[in-house]
């Protein structure tokens, strides 16, 4: 090697001797050229490749962040309509009837209604009552038993209308029992929790099963959860959620005088009235605020972002073709070399 | 097109290229990376040339056993991957042999088929009693017609 060296420095073209020396020591250079240029392009071409296929998948997860941030907004849109909008026109629509049902009520003979109650029987006069002011009762005009309205004592479902949801029969069941029954029973709990708490923050639930495919179930009606189920599944997600908007006869006790809350103490038992104004999210954003429906903008988004990585992926396809075949020919290269020395090997013996 | 055909067209290109393509590639390139290593350490007389084919097919191999080990194990770095393919690539030739080994690959089949063959014998027992029973019921009904 270190002779062949000195040669090729004294002489700039190596010249077969008669042995043939040179011309092999030639040939194995070459081929030790051919294999650096190889590995070269190896190297050259693995980082391209790393570096490419790396900037695409930065594309894509951008791609779905600007999807995300789109849903976002909407998402935004649709909770202030809900708060704004829907559950301020749920307390009014109620509001009128929960009024008129409470002077109906307040002009009966009290003290026998008391001593009925007491024992759990509730007369046809109280009833009829409820029926007269709460059967046309309907959010936004919307007649499909879902946004409807309800009215329960003690637990007791008085009447009902919210026919689609619920047995339509007064005194049918225990309105824990129905709601506990429905398909999402930890929100179901928690609403019941929050109606009889006459807690302030919004009540819901699910009482039947959704279409989308690994529904998520909240447990909870806060922002963050409507929101992982609107950025998961889009408006779909949220069609079968019943919102609870309460009245209560009154707010702080019930007709007779018996308060809420003695000596610091919630009470158990009272005859309280709950009027309850249900709607459905889904189809109060359908009647009232068609906008929310409009997903142009955000399919147009997403048929450009579905353009562009299938060009990338294209580019790249082409680019990994490219490579591959330059690596055959690397290979035929290394190969004539090879057959080259392996030739003048055999002369040389 | 549709979105939904765009989405697909997308799914599919994805495959290819994210996983199929480039994993191949890198398979192919630590394929030629153990080439050139055993050319270092090998005398080229008793080496030859290389196989052209022989590489792309031992590539093709360790791409299905790593595209099959990404379904199952989802290696979230790209980086790692990329490395492990080109690893498994430089590793091919005694992967190949282990596949092509007899003697192993009939102590594996003797393996599973002792795992297999208790469930499969009871099934198709269970078939077969329920065809019976079901020529049975099906004779009794003829015969009760007559």
């Amino acid at each position: 090697m270190d002779g062949n060296k000195i040669t090729h420095k004294n002489n700039i073209m190596p010249r077969p001797n008669k042995s043939g020396l040179i011309h092999d020591t030639s040939r194995f250079i070459k081929i030790r050229l051919c294999i650096i240029g190889m590995l070269v392009i190896l190297f050259a071409s693995a980082s391209v490749i790393i570096i490419y296929t790396n900037s695409v998948n930065e594309t894509k997860v951008a791609q779905e962040n600007t999807v995300n941030s789109f849903k976002e907004e909407q998402f935004e849109h649709i909770w202030s309509v809900l708060t704004n909008h829907i559950l301020v026109d749920a307390k009014s629509n109620i509001a009128g009837p929960a009024d008129k049902i409470e002077s109906q009520i307040q002009s009966m003979d009290l003290t026998d209604l008391k001593s009925q109650l007491d024992t759990e029987v509730y007369p046809e006069c109280l009833l009829s009552v409820f029926k007269n002011n709460l059967k046309k009762v309907q959010l936004n005009g919307i007649d499909n038993g879902r946004n409807s309205a309800i009215a329960i004592s003690n637990d007791f479902v008085l009447v009902n209308y919210g026919y689609h949801m619920y047995p339509t029969d007064a005194l049918s069941g225990k309105f824990s029992d129905i709601v506990s029954k429905g398909y999402n029973t930890s929100l179901g709990t928690t609403a019941l929790d929050k109606l009889y708490k006459q807690d302030e923050s919004n009540i819901c639930v699910e009482m039947t099963s959704s279409l989308v495919k690994n529904h998520h179930m909240i447990s909870d009606t806060t922002k963050e959860d409507f929101k992982t189920v609107y950025m998961n599944e889009g408006i779909e997600g949220l069609r079968n959620y019943q919102f609870l908007v309460p009245i209560y006869i009154t707010e702080t006790g019930d007709v007779f005088g018996q308060d809420d809350i003695v000596d610091g103490n919630r009470i158990d038992y009272n005859h309280k009235f709950v009027i309850i104004q249900e709607f459905n999210l889904y189809d109060q954003l359908l009647k009232g605020y068609p906008e929310c429906f409009d997903d142009s903008n955000l399919s147009a988004i997403e048929q450009y972002n579905q353009s562009v990585i299938q060009s990338l992926y294209s580019l790249g396809l082409i680019f990994v073709t490219f490579v591959v075949l330059i690596m055959f020919y690397c290979i035929s290269i290394y190969n004539n070399f090879i057959y080259g020395y392996l030739l003048a090997l055999k002369k040389n013996d | 097109m549709t979105g939904s055909d765009l989405i697909t067209i997308s799914g599919l290109l994805d495959y290819i290229y994210n996983r199929f393509a480039v994993t191949y590639l890198m398979c192919f390139i630590g394929v030629i990376i153990g080439y050139v290593f055993k050319i270092m350490y090998k005398d080229l007389k008793k080496l030859g040339p290389a196989s052209a084919a022989k590489m792309a097919l031992q590539s093709v191999l360790i791409t299905v056993i790593l595209c099959a080990v990404q379904d199952y194990a989802s290696i979230k770095s790209f980086n790692a991957y990329m490395l492990l393919c080109i690893f498994m690539g430089m590793w091919s030739p005694l992967i190949m042999n282990a596949i092509t080994n007899v003697k192993l690959i009939k102590l594996f089949i003797v393996n599973i088929s002792k795992r297999v063959k208790d469930p499969v014998i009871k099934a198709i027992g269970d078939t077969v009693t329920e065809m019976n029973d079901e020529s049975d019921t099906e004779d009794k009904t003829k015969k009760e017609e007559g």
